[in-house]
This record gives structure tokens, C-alpha cells and sequence, in this order.
């Protein structure tokens, strides 16, 4: 019978080292453990200063907001208020003395008015004339369209009144 | 041994706790809180800003009590409306038209003048101190307002009458427009004057609508803009402007001697 030896003649290779695997995964874990643990109370730490931070700002704020709010700053502010307001209220000042003085400009020798009616909102000036001839009439409203104050002017006629003057509306908008 | 091996998959679960239930959240919290610290410490900033510009401002509204008063004339803090009768009642007098009526129209109408500056809305405001009534503490800098609530003015209407020559209510007309508190013309209507003794055709009659305000100070408190931190001084031109296109003076209202037993007694 022939010898079978199965037995290997050449270097035999050792059981597997389950001690070193097993420390290198302790230490692996140990530090992975230590470093996740050190990253959440390093997070945690600066959340809380953060949070305090935070906190400090929001007092401070309120400060500086109390210290802004207070009555002697109050003066200040409705001072600038009032200037704010007051500056275009005086520029538009004085207006319906331009409308009459534009009227006095333009109104023909041979017309008075009878009446003069200034409505602010929408600009409008309604006359009432009286002239002492139909041509001065047409003459009146020709001079009132060629004015560069008046614009729109419009007029429904002219009626002659019991002293043979002749009567007449016109309704002006002012530029 | 089996200790041994048991720990490396324990400390992995532990970390991956530790990563997902933890470490996240914390990470995800510190970027909401540096997102906040940043709106915070901007919040504090633009804050001392005003408040700087503030100081510099009540530095100089303190040197400037002549000037203070033009424009609390001209705009008053009150309705003040006896002085604004008095002083058209006293212009009438030394313009010598005569009153033929004078009367207030309403009540106070708020309004949203056309004086609010343009290009400059209304961009955000802060509520007035506890001490003016108003929430104080939980004021924001940056709250938006609706133009309305902006510069809101309380104005009074007043009609009248007046009865003399041309001139003289042309110039009557002028010394209103000149006067030294706001007012405006809405609307003039001049004709022959129509009573029975006019035997004077140049005498004429006027009735005027005229539109005075007051500005009430809580609500220009409650119209703080940014407008109004922009760090500039008081725009003293408008204040040289009303002194100089403005001529004609308020006349106060002087009480003579008080007091009477019978009330009732003419």
C-alpha cells in the first residue's frame, strides 16, 4: 500500500492571528469612539457660546433699542419728521397767487370778470366775464388758449345781457 | 477574547449613534446659531448705527431752539386753531377786508400729505418707547409699514368769507399764503358783493376753504424711518426757507381780564 502522506513538507502557514485583529479594532474603535465623543461636546461647547453669544447681542440690542426709543431722541426724530413734511408744503406754497396774476395777465382791456371760481383739487378756474363785443369775446378765449399758464380752455358761448354786453363762461385748466 | 470582539461593532453602533442622533443635530444647530449670531451682531450694528446718528442728531437739535420753534410754528403739535383764527382774523384787520364769516369744517381728517418725500418710503420704523405707548422692548428696527401710516398729518378745514376791493383781497389772499404756519387754498370764489347797500360795484366778495394741519407727535414718533438715521444733519434749508418766503407772523391769542358772578349776565 502505497504511503499517502498528505502531510505538507514545506513551511506550514500558522493559524491566523485573531488576538492582533481583534486589538487593532479596539484601538480602531476606542478612537473612533473618542473622536465622535470629543466632536459632540466640542459642537456642544460651541453651540452653548454660540447660544450665549446670541443672547448677549439680543440684550445689547434691546439696549440700544430701549436708548434709541427714549424721549429725548423722540424730540429729535419728530423734529426731522416735521422737517420732512414741512419741505414740500412750502415749495408749493403761494400757487392760487400765480392764478390770479396769470389772469391779470392775460384778461383783455375790454372785459372785466363778474366772478372767479378756483377749485385746488384738479386745478380748475371757472370766470365769469363780461365783454363789450362778440370779437372781443373770441379775442378773450383765443388769448386765455395762448397762454403757457392755462391749458384746456373751454367755453359754451356768450350771451348778450340787458346793458349789451356780452356774457360769457369759460373754464380753464391750469398747467 | 469574545469581550474583545464584541467591542469594535459596539463602538461602531455607539459612534454612528453618536453621528446621527447627536453629532448631527449639534452640527446643524451650530449652523443655525452662526446664521443667527450673524443676524444678531447685524441687528446690533445697524442699532449702534442709529443710535450714533441719533446722538449726532440730538447734538444738534439741542443748538437749535430758534430753529425748533419756525418749525413747530409751521407745523405745530396741536390743533392750536384759535391762534390760526386769530392771527386770519388779525391779517384781515390790518389788510382791511371785512369778515363776512368764518367757520370751521369737521372734524380732524387724517391725511397722508403730499409732502412725503419722494424716493424715500417707508422702509421700516420703530414703535414708540413704553414711555410714549407703545410696545417698547419688542420693537424691530426693520418692520415694514404701509405708506399710509407715514407722516400722517390731522388737518382742519376753515371756511370764510371777506368783502373789500381787489387789491385789497389780493392782498389778503398774499399775506395768507405768506403766513407762517402751514395752510392751503383749496378752493376761491370771488364775485360782486351782493347786498343791498353795496353801492360800490368794486367791492367784492371772496369765500376761501382753506386747509390747515397739526402733526401730533406720538404719530411722527410711530413714522421713525430710515430716512431718518440716514446720518445726515437737519436739512436747515427748508427752515431758512419758511423764514425767508414766509413773512407774514402768527398772531397769539391774548386773554385779557377772566372771571364773571353771573356767567349769564351780557
Amino acid at each position: 500500500m502505497a504511503n499517502v502522506n498528505l502531510t505538507s513538507s514545506g513551511p506550514m502557514a500558522g493559524p491566523p492571528d485573531h488576538g492582533t485583529s481583534v486589538n487593532v479594532g479596539v484601538v480602531i474603535s476606542f478612537i473612533l469612539l473618542v473622536l465622535a465623543v470629543g466632536a459632540y461636546l466640542g459642537l456642544s461647547y460651541y453651540n452653548s457660546n454660540l447660544t450665549k453669544q446670541i443672547n448677549e447681542a439680543k440684550t445689547q440690542y434691546a439696549e440700544q433699542i430701549k436708548a434709541l426709543t427714549s424721549e429725548k431722541n423722540l424730540d429729535a426724530f419728530d423734529f426731522q419728521n416735521r422737517i420732512a413734511l414741512a419741505k414740500k408744503l412750502v415749495e408749493n406754497k403761494g400757487f392760487e397767487l400765480d392764478v390770479i396774476s396769470n389772469v391779470e395777465k392775460s384778461i383783455l382791456p375790454a372785459v372785466y370778470l363778474k366772478s372767479l371760481s378756483y377749485k385746488q383739487a384738479g386745478k380748475i378756474l371757472n370766470l365769469s366775464c363780461v365783454a363789450d363785443s362778440f370779437a372781443t369775446f373770441v379775442q378773450q378765449v383765443a388769448n386765455f388758449k395762448s397762454s403757457q399758464f392755462f391749458s384746456d380752455v373751454s367755453t359754451d358761448g356768450a350771451n348778450v345781457n340787458q346793458d349789451g354786453k356780452w356774457e360769457f363762461s369759460l373754464s380753464l385748466n391750469i398747467k | 477574547m469574545k469581550v474583545k470582539i464584541l467591542i469594535f461593532p459596539l463602538a461602531l453602533v455607539i459612534v454612528i449613534w453618536l453621528a446621527v442622533w447627536q453629532i448631527s443635530p449639534q452640527f446643524q444647530a451650530m449652523q443655525a446659531n452662526n446664521k443667527a449670531l450673524d443676524a444678531a451682531k447685524a441687528k446690533l450694528d445697524a442699532a449702534q448705527k442709529k443710535n450714533a446718528d441719533a446722538n449726532n442728531l440730538m447734538n444738534s437739535f439741542n443748538s437749535m431752539a430758534e430753529d425748533r420753534k419756525v418749525i413747530f410754528k409751521y407745523i405745530p403739535d396741536k390743533r392750536n386753531e384759535e391762534e390760526f383764527m386769530n392771527s386770519i382774523s388779525s391779517i384781515a384787520g390790518v389788510e382791511g377786508v371785512a369778515f363776512s364769516g368764518m367757520k370751521l369744517q369737521g372734524t380732524d381728517k387724517k391725511n397722508k400729505p403730499s409732502a412725503v418725500p419722494e424716493g424715500m418710503p417707508p422702509t421700516s420704523y420703530l414703535p414708540p418707547s413704553p414711555a410714549a405707548g407703545g410696545p417698547g422692548e419688542k420693537s424691530e428696527l426693520m418692520m415694514p409699514v404701509s405708506p399710509s401710516s407715514y407722516l400722517i398729518t390731522n388737518d382742519l378745514g376753515l371756511s370764510m368769507g371777506v368783502v373789500g376791493s381787489y387789491e385789497k383781497i389780493k392782498s389778503f389772499l398774499a399775506k395768507v399764503a405768506n403766513f407762517k404756519r402751514f395752510n392751503t387754498l383749496n378752493s376761491l370764489d370771488i364775485g360782486r358783493a351782493d347786498s343791498a347797500d353795496n353801492k360800490n360795484p368794486s367791492m367784492l366778495q371772496a369765500s376761501l376753504s382753506l386747509t390747515f394741519n397739526y402733526f401730533d407727535r406720538n404719530m411722527s414718533a410711530s413714522a421713525i424711518n430710515e430716512a431718518t438715521f440716514s446720518g445726515q444733519p437737519f436739512d436747515l434749508n427748508i427752515i431758512e426757507n419758511i423764514k425767508n418766503k414766509l413773512s407774514t407772523d402768527i398772531v397769539p391769542v391774548t386773554v385779557g381780564q377772566t372771571g364773571k358772578t353771573n356767567p349769564f349776565l351780557p
